[in-house]
């Protein structure tokens, strides 16, 4: 079987609480976000495009393009071998996570015996958006029972989950330009006390009383977290998800024209990606994946 | 606490809120601390080859119930509250310079406050926790290991379970023994440390919330950073307790059930945990209780139905409810078996569903998520303790 593949990557962000925070807490409490100042509460939503993002609730500096988006694509022969679509096909489509997803740990509720705790996007509802085409579709926990939600299951979720998790990550830490040099700890202690050190600097130029405030919570933050690590130790962290997206239905409005092929819908499309490098003061982070459909090329 | 912008009657001072949002993290780690605290006593107690006991008399008590002469009662956060933990915390021979209860001609003492009626206990050699710690330290290295270290070493609790600066180690010697000591009044009344120690000990903490309070509200009189809540509330009178604030609002008592119900549930599996805990072999009961307990009853249900609490109408005062942590007047003699522990989170899961119904419309979605991760809590404590015991490992991975 021939397929398409997709590939994106790009940052994320998602104002969520972390343990030992319920994981519902509005602003952070014990965990190591905060949400500051003007900002809105934590709606634990992962975003993967700035347009979606209340201007207020995204932190500065970002100084490298926010979003994820597709990097180019390549058919797949019978045997596995990519060959890529010509220049520039397949490049720079928005990608989305629709449906308000969640990393649906819930204080380690979410739990598999074999496997432990994990941690299932929910919902998964993943579009590909170019010019005048577009890739949609969705996988329900329980493809016989789409009303089926994660509390409700004891581990109908793990294919869901990460299929493993490093711990730091060569790959993640490239993608958010952080040099591993001289070593990982001094590496992650520098990037967080060049945050701090912007953060002063903001905190010298503003007027604002409650920017400023909300400037040292946030430096405040740095230094409280970083006693245990608890900051930097998500930096280099990767979680690796690789599963089939199932279900009916799916949107390929346009797609057919633009890469000059029949996509099968019936069978299920595999999407492998991975998420990581968690930024805990930006509250953003890096993935890098795939989505791959079931493809045949019409050939002239 | 005041943390969300809804908690305001008007548009919130947010540079107070955010100094607000610092004090509440800072207090959880000392409440984190306090838990490793109970685990390294744990492991003294099961090092010497005691009982553990759970059991304690319901709020508010006065001082004169306790040695240290301090009273242990409900009341919402503020300077009394932070004096009396600076009480609580404080170094040996260090003597505060304000009342042991927090109170005084600065803050008058609620009328039922003065109500106590209580019989002293017969005073003891000790003044301050450091004092009770070094006794007990100074034992473990004056008598001899052959007679007192007769637990298990099995039962020893490992630090490898937890986190989130949560450092337990076993007890099996006269240094361990020092050790665990040690670390608990480091981290509580800061001896050992040096006073620039970024670490900080708990007593250090008060004393700066309470200046940076009492500094706040010189500028603004009017600061109150706490909800208005009663002074221990509680569901009904106990004869072995002094007078709390009978809470009268039906929806907020039923929220106080539920909440007594979840700490109940909870404590009894903590007992049994770290009673029976075995570090050689994970058996299905062990790593069930260890599952639920840690994370979803305490930081999913008790935390959160607290939070809501004191939100709500206590139906007394004008003021709001809170959570009263009532215990019943005998602990159960047995350990829980499978089913009881089963039928405790059916009846959780059905009272938070009672309690939601009657809510107010801003706590439904709320009530909603606990009412669904004690229905999950149930599922996997069930799926991990199997009617048919078979060994299970547990694992864990913190966002």
């Amino acid at each position: 079987m021939t397929t398409l593949r997709i590939k994106f990557e790009g940052h994320w962000q998602c104002r969520q609480a972390t343990d030992p925070d319920p994981s519902d807490e509005p602003r952070g409490v014990s965990g190591y976000t905060f949400a500051v100042a003007h900002e809105n509460d934590f709606d634990q939503v992962i975003y993967l495009q700035q347009d979606e993002i209340p201007k207020v609730d995204f932190r500065k500096p970002h100084t490298s393009k926010f979003g994820v988006y597709s990097t180019g694509a390549e058919i797949g022969d019978a045997e596995g071998e990519p060959t890529p679509l010509d220049n520039g096909i397949g490049g720079c489509a928005k990608v989305y996570l629709h449906k308000r997803p969640k990393f649906e740990l819930r204080n380690d509720i979410i739990f598999h015996e074999l496997q432990g705790i994990i941690m299932p996007i929910c919902p998964f509802d993943l579009e590909i958006a170019g010019d005048r085409w577009r890739l949609r579709r969705e996988d329900p926990l329980d493809i016989n029972d789409p009303s089926v939600k994660v509390w409700q299951m004891v581990e109908g979720y793990a294919r869901r989950s990460p299929k493993r998790f490093n711990t730091v990550s060569d790959e993640v830490l490239s993608a958010i330009g952080i040099d591993p040099a001289p070593d990982y700890t001094t590496a992650f202690s520098n990037y967080f006390q060049n945050r701090k050190q912007w953060l002063k600097l903001r905190l010298a130029e503003t007027t604002d009383p409650i920017e400023a405030e909300g400037l040292k919570t946030r430096i405040w933050a740095i230094d409280f977290f970083s006693q245990d690590q608890r900051l930097e130790s998500r930096l280099g962290l990767q979680a690796i998800w690789d599963f089939c997206i199932r279900g009916r239905n799916p949107d390929i409005s346009g797609a057919e024209d633009y890469f000059g092929g029949r996509i099968d819908t019936e069978e299920c499309w595999r999407t492998h990606f991975w998420m990581g490098g968690f930024d805990g003061d930006l509250m953003r982070g890096y993935m890098r994946g795939y989505l791959e459909v079931p493809f045949l090329p019409e050939y002239k | 606490m005041r943390k969300t912008k809804e908690d305001f009657d008007s548009d919130p001072d947010l540079v107070v809120l955010q100094m607000v949002q610092r004090w509440a993290a800072v207090l959880m780690l000392v409440a984190r601390q306090e838990m490793e605290h109970l685990a390294l006593v744990c492991n003294l107690l099961n090092a010497v080859g005691g009982d553990l006991n759970f059991q304690r008399p319901n709020f508010p008590q006065p001082a004169e119930r306790y040695p240290l002469h301090i009273p242990f009662w409900l009341d919402p956060f503020g300077i009394p509250a932070l004096r009396r933990f600076v009480w609580f915390e404080k170094p040996e021979g260090l003597k505060p310079t304000f009342s042991s209860d927090g109170y005084g001609h600065d803050y008058p003492r609620p009328m039922t406050a003065d109500l106590f009626k209580t019989t002293a206990v017969p005073p003891t050699r000790y003044h301050s926790v450091q004092e009770l710690y070094t006794e007990i330290g100074t034992a473990f290295q004056a008598l001899d290991p052959a007679d007192i270290f007769v637990g298990s070493p099995d039962r020893q609790v490992d630090g490898s379970q937890f986190h989130y600066r949560i450092t337990v180690e076993p007890v099996t010697n006269r240094e361990q023994a020092a050790a665990a000591i040690g670390l608990i009044i480091e981290q509580g009344e800061g001896i050992g440390l040096t006073p620039l120690d970024p670490n900080g000990s708990h007593f250090q903490m008060f004393v700066q919330i309470l200046r940076e309070l009492e500094n706040a509200k010189q500028s603004n009189p009017r600061f109150t950073p706490a909800l208005s809540v009663v002074w221990n509330p509680v569901l009904k009178p106990d004869s072995g307790a002094a007078p709390g604030t009978i809470v009268t609002y039906e929806p907020s008592r039923m929220g106080m059930e539920l909440f007594n119900e979840a700490y109940q549930l909870l404590l009894a599996m903590l007992k049994s945990w770290f009673q029976y805990f075995s570090f050689s072999q994970s058996y299905p009961q062990q790593a069930a209780e260890f599952y639920a307990a840690f994370f979803p009853l305490m930081t999913m249900v008790i935390r959160p139905v607290g939070e809501i609490l004191t939100r709500m109408p206590a139906g007394v005062d004008g003021k709001n409810a809170g959570p009263s942590f009532e215990l019943p007047s005998k602990a159960e003699d047995q350990r829980p078996d499978r089913e009881w522990y089963l039928r405790k989170l059916d009846e959780l899961e059905g009272r938070c569903t009672d309690f939601r119904d009657c809510a107010p419309d801003r706590f439904k979605d709320r009530l909603t998520f606990i009412r669904e991760n004690i229905h999950a809590t149930r599922l996997h404590f069930g799926n991990l303790w199997p009617e048919a015991p078979v060994r299970t490992k547990v694992s864990h991975f913190p966002i």
